[in-house]
Formats: C-alpha cells, sequence, structure tokens
C-alpha cells in the first residue's frame, strides 16, 4: 500500500513542484496519474520512487515512512527498491549495460540470484516482451522502440 | 592493436578486462565515456540539422549557434549523469559492482590465444 498526506515538493525550495497532494493506493489496484504539461506527474513517481523526498508531508509504503534517512540504509534501499520499478522517460539514460542481455541481469544481479536464477529471469523477460533476438547487441544502437522494450525489461 | 579494433567492438573488450579482474569502476567509467561520446555526437549532429532547417539553409551567427549547442550539450550530459545514477539505485545498485560469474576459457579460447601469440611473434620478427 502507497499512502501520501499532504506532500509538496519545491525545487530549490522555491519552485513549487507539487503542493498538498494526499492519495493511497492498495494492493493490486491499477491507477493512472493524468495531468498536462509541467502539473508534477514525473515528479511525483519520482517522489514514489524514492529518488527525491517531499519538503513536507508524509510518504509511506506499507506503513513504512519513507525519508531520506531511512533510505540511508543500504539494507532498506535495498528492499524499497526490489518493490518498485521505474522506467524512465528517456530510455537513454536508464541503459547502460554493453548488452542487452546484461542490461537486463544488472538489476537481479544486484540481488546476488545464482546464475540459473538469473539465467531464467533473464529468458522471461526477454520472450514476455518478444525482445530474444536482440539479446547481444548493444543497447545504443536500437531503435527507439526497442530501447523502450529493454527498459521495461530491465 | 588496428586488427583488435577492426574485428572487436569496444564492449567485447571492455568485456574481455572484466574477465581478466581489470577494476570494475574504471571499466564503468571507460563504457560510459564512449557511449556518453556516441549519444552526445548523435545529439550535436541533430541541433546542427535542426538549426539549419530552421534557418532555410543559412545559419546566421554560427558561433553562437555553436556556443549555444555546446551549453546546451554540457546541461545535457550533467542531467543524464543525474538520471543514469537513479536509473542505478533505482536497480538495486549500492555502489558495488556485482558481477556474473565469469566463464572458464574454452579450448577455442587457447586456439586463438595460441594463434594470436604466433600471429604477434611473426609480426615482430617480420619488423626487424
Amino acid at each position: 500500500m502507497i499512502c501520501a498526506e499532504n506532500i509538496s515538493y519545491y525545487y530549490d525550495m522555491k519552485i513549487p513542484g507539487l503542493y498538498n497532494i494526499s492519495f493511497t493506493i492498495e494492493s493490486r489496484e491499477s491507477v493512472a496519474i493524468v495531468g498536462s504539461n509541467g502539473s508534477g506527474k514525473s515528479t511525483l513517481l519520482r517522489l514514489l520512487n524514492g529518488l527525491i523526498f517531499p519538503t513536507s508531508g508524509i510518504f509511506s509504503v506499507n506503513n513504512i515512512r519513507i525519508t531520506e534517512a531511512y533510505l540511508k540504509d543500504p539494507v532498506h534501499r535495498k528492499a524499497f527498491h526490489k518493490q518498485i520499478g521505474f522506467v524512465f522517460q528517456n530510455p537513454d539514460t536508464q541503459l547502460f549495460c554493453p548488452s542487452v542481455y546484461e542490461e537486463i541481469a544488472f538489476g537481479p544481479t544486484q540481488l546476488n540470484l545464482t546464475d540459473m536464477e538469473l539465467k531464467d529471469r533473464v529468458g522471461d523477460c526477454l520472450m514476455l516482451l518478444g525482445i530474444e533476438h536482440l539479446c547481444d547487441r548493444t543497447p545504443y544502437t536500437l531503435s527507439r522502440g526497442e530501447k523502450k522494450k529493454v527498459a521495461i525489461a530491465g | 592493436m588496428m586488427i583488435t579494433a577492426s574485428t572487436s567492438n569496444w564492449h567485447k573488450i571492455t568485456a574481455a578486462c572484466a574477465r581478466i579482474k581489470f577494476p570494475d569502476l574504471i571499466l564503468f567509467i571507460v563504457d560510459s565515456t564512449i557511449r556518453f561520446i556516441y549519444m552526445l555526437a548523435e545529439r550535436s549532429g541533430n541541433i546542427i540539422e535542426a538549426s539549419i532547417k530552421r534557418s532555410t539553409g543559412i545559419l546566421h551567427k554560427p558561433k553562437k549557434v555553436a556556443g549555444d549547442m555546446l551549453g546546451n550539450l554540457f546541461i545535457t550530459t550533467t542531467q543524464m549523469n543525474i538520471e543514469l545514477s537513479h536509473a542505478m539505485e533505482c536497480r538495486c545498485f549500492d555502489g558495488k559492482f556485482v558481477h556474473q560469474k565469469s566463464k572458464k576459457l574454452m579450448k577455442s579460447d587457447y586456439y586463438f590465444l595460441f594463434a594470436s601469440s604466433v600471429l604477434f611473434t611473426t609480426f615482430l620478427l617480420l619488423n626487424k
């Protein structure tokens, strides 16, 4: 469960990005965030992913309050990022590994999975998105659509 | 060097370096630099193309355009770096490079090593 209570975020403590937002997203609930350009959708998503922190208000995941201090602990940070994924708007910035296989394997590798588990997970992702043929390609030579698929798989 | 450069791409070279325990951080920096050069070159090409098209073929004040373009590239690089670190953080990266277990050398690798050393020795002998 993701819960936000009166959260506000100001860029450089001056420019408002979000102002007094409250909502609750229950487990297994699908939510779409819709708004005009510059209304703060991306800022909100960054906040939900623990990349930035609210200037005021409370943000919690599964009743645990997510703050900068909480995520400074590597164990907490890893546990938090294991639960929440994020696909960046520009796939070029997300893809940094030498091959598509390594790109998809990057996250699971950080979780110290065994070679077999890793191979299975990457294989499943490649098959799910129909990008098995891109397995050995270098990400930055792919088309934008292919990059997006790899970013989602990763 | 020329044979290596023409037959292998950069990432394969860095992957080989990783296998022989080259420091990960250095390899990552080198790899990212190459990638950024490629992406920024592509971006500058697009900016130049757009400027020429928007100026209907005659580019006025080219020095100003070049300055603006460099400024734009600098800011873009900074933003890309921040996003890259965010992307790594989101995928549970905590500053330590975790490797997939390195593969063992196969029979064909030993043949290639032998053939390369023969070629290299021949090259040295012929250059005397």
